[in-house]
């Protein structure tokens, strides 16, 4: 255990780990900052970066852009009136007004207050809890990850789209893409057709970058060249201490539904934020100046977006299941460097994880220097027109991709997925099921396999245990409560005028 | 008639045709299965198979939704394009998509006979011309530095052989 903390120690405390830390979470406020571009986006761009660096180095890298980011959307969506990242968009509701009102100054410093306390928060609930959740995870076998993946792929499916069946839809093309390769009981082939580059599977940073980036830059040629910016992210006065003290109870209560939320696989920083932005105008003496431009909302909106950032990595690293498309993204990469995040990495690589835990709460601190530093940088950000930006992210795919295997065939899948993705899009069939059920899928269908071979095919295997009977209950309650929730969310769409949210 | 009209049940069609091609069509003829298999459940092709199946089965459930939705006067009859974020008309942005599309493709195509730094910056300057970009300087210094850069990390930071094509010889 000493060994692990004196190597976990050095891992850390190297300048270059260091650096890249800070680097990641300066990386992922420029691309949160960028109508457009999302966490998801920036995280998938760096993944082929990282493949040079040790493996606590690219995880860090990629966590500092994915909590960079959720950051960064604040920026535009205070001064854009356009969330950098779907998750900014209740920021809009308050932070906007702010900025009309000559006030962007004050809802960018909240912003970033608030997102650097729910994100501490968020951190220490990760390294409280992963550890305990992963020792509970160590009694289970095949068929108790069977039934966690259902009742996770549900959860994700259920509310990554506004259409349970669509999402269900996209989980299953998933699934079914995640069988392309060489069978792993029988060592035969399965839908290769003789090319031997496909007997591995599809590799998942062309499969990911081409889902995510393909149909982003197509669907920027739907839209007119973007507006400047004419805000002055500078104007007005800064946060006093009172106003931070007055908003603190909010901060917290935010971080709290934002830690919960996000531990939850599926949920994400969407959820979080308005429902922290909700109980904060609930329980407001002042609820009819929520939406007019009140700081309030904004530390609510930032603190439950911001709290789910360390919470999602929990169910990740304790059980190995990704919560939301970015922690499937840093799957991909612990899989890449050779590491499997679940319970046996506690036993294994320990060592790694408290490394990660350590560097996770600087990142903390990187955000607000980083932020307090180039608020005004940034903010111009979200000016580069998409007639650049668009071209540019296609030819950082095209080299980021080909460098995964030295393949094009990885640069033609890529482009596959992409046409694949954009008609998923025109059929609003979200995304992020797709991509949670194709990192899931094969240790899915290994899960279903031993279970079969070890019950000799009775399938009385997947109801052999408590731990089996408690996903089978969670997996009925949360379809129910997804059901019942479009069932009487329906009648209100109809009446709303409300273009809706941007899903990641 | 109606059926064509209603994009949800076009969307459930879709799936439920995507899901009998693979299961039926594709399956038999992509999966090789050994000669015994002890138990069926652990089949090559077994879980594929439960994968289509699914699909077919969401795909109806889409559709049949949507046909009882919208004969009871809801909000399933709606046409996608109604809640697609584009703000050109719908011709404009068809055709605009389709030419990326097609740039992306020859993109992809000529990258291992131009190489990929030059046909990078091609496909770049394509590309922005495209989207209604016309500061010509900033285009083709970006197109060129782009590139460049990516080339020079790729090869010399990290050891990855970018295909040069028949721009070999200048470099």
């Amino acid at each position: 255990m000493f060994e692990n903390f004196t190597d976990a120690f050095a891992n850390v405390w190297s300048i270059d780990t260091v650096v890249v830390l800070f680097l990641g979470v300066a990386i992922g406020t420029v691309v949160g900052a960028i109508p457009g571009m999302t966490s998801v986006l920036g995280v998938a761009l760096a993944l082929p970066f990282t493949f040079t660096m040790s493996p606590v180095m690219g995880i860090l890298l990629l966590l500092g852009i994915y909590k960079g980011g959720m950051y960064g959307g604040s920026i535009a969506a205070i001064i854009a009136r356009a969330p950098g990242t779907p998750a900014a968009s209740c920021t809009i509701l308050d932070g906007a007004p702010m900025a009309q009102k000559g006030e962007a100054r004050r809802a960018l410093e909240m912003a970033l207050y608030a997102s650097c306390i729910a994100d501490f928060i968020s951190n220490l609930a990760l390294i409280v809890f992963a550890g305990w959740l992963a020792s509970l995870a160590l009694a289970f076998g095949p068929a108790e990850y069977f039934t966690l993946i259902i009742f996770s792929l549900t959860v994700a499916a259920g509310v990554a789209g506004d259409d349970l069946l669509r999402g269900l839809a996209s989980a299953a093309l998933g699934l079914m893409v995640a069988t392309i390769g060489l069978d792993l009981i029988y060592g035969t082939e399965r839908m290769v057709f003789g090319i031997t580059e496909l007997m591995e599977g599809l590799n998942f940073v062309p499969v990911l970058i081409g889902l995510f980036a393909i149909p982003e830059i197509l669907k920027q040629f739907t839209k007119r060249q973007s507006m400047a910016i004419e805000i002055n992210p500078l104007a007005g006065k800064s946060v006093n201490f009172a106003e931070f003290r007055r908003c603190l109870k909010t901060i917290f209560r935010g971080s709290l539904i934002g830690v919960v939320l996000g531990a939850i696989p599926g949920i994400g920083g969407i959820t979080a934020a308005f429902l922290s932005y909700s109980e904060a105008k609930r329980t407001s003496p002042n609820p009819e100046v929520f939406g007019t431009g009140e700081i309030e909302g904004v530390a609510a909106a930032e603190s439950g977006n911001n709290g789910t950032a360390g919470a999602t990595l929990i169910p990740l690293l304790a059980l190995g299941i990704p919560g939301d498309v970015v922690t499937a993204v840093i799957l991909g990469a612990f899989m890449i460097h050779g590491l499997r995040p679940g319970p046996i990495m506690f036993q294994e690589n320990l060592d790694v994880i408290l490394a990660l835990f350590m560097a996770i709460m600087l990142s903390s601190l990187f955000l607000f220097v980083v932020g307090k530093i180039c608020i005004r940088l940034f903010s111009r950000i979200a000016e580069i027109p998409a007639g650049i930006l668009s071209p540019a992210i296609l030819v950082l795919c095209v080299f980021g991709v080909y460098s995964v295997n030295n393949s094009t065939l990885d640069i033609f899948v890529m482009v596959a997925m992409g046409f694949a993705g954009y008609l998923m899009a025109l059929m609003r069939l979200p995304p992020a099921p797709f991509l949670i059920a194709f990192v899931l899928g094969p240790p899915f269908e290994d899960a279903f396999r031993q279970s079969m071979l070890l019950s000799h095919g009775s399938p009385s295997a997947f109801f052999g245990s408590a731990v089996n009977w408690v996903f089978w209950i969670l997996t009925i309650l949360s379809l129910t409560m997804v059901a019942r929730q479009r069932f009487s969310s329906a009648p209100m769409k109809r009446q709303s005028s409300v273009p809706e949210t941007k899903q990641e | 008639m109606y059926l064509l009209h209603n994009s949800h049940i076009r969307v459930g069609a879709s799936l439920v045709l995507l899901g009998a091609i693979w299961t039926f069509f594709m399956l038999p003829s992509g999966v090789v299965l050994p000669a015994r298999v002890s138990i069926p459940t652990v089949a090559p092709d077994f879980w594929p198979t439960i994968c289509g199946y699914t699909l077919m089965v969401l795909g109806a459930a889409i559709a049949v939704r949507a046909w009882f939705g919208s004969k009871s006067g809801g909000q399933n009859d709606v046409q996608i394009t109604d809640t697609w974020d584009m703000d050109l008309p719908l011709r404009e942005a068809a055709t605009r998509v389709g030419a990326a599309g097609a740039i992306i493709l020859a993109y992809t195509l000529v990258i291992e006979t131009l190489g990929m730094p030059l046909a990078s910056s091609l496909a770049f300057i394509a590309l922005s011309f495209l989207a209604g970009e016309r500061r010509y300087v900033l285009v083709i210094s970006v197109s060129l530095f782009l590139p460049i850069i990516l080339f020079l990390f790729f090869t010399r930071a990290a050891s990855v052989p970018i295909p040069l094509g028949i721009t070999e010889a200048l470099v």
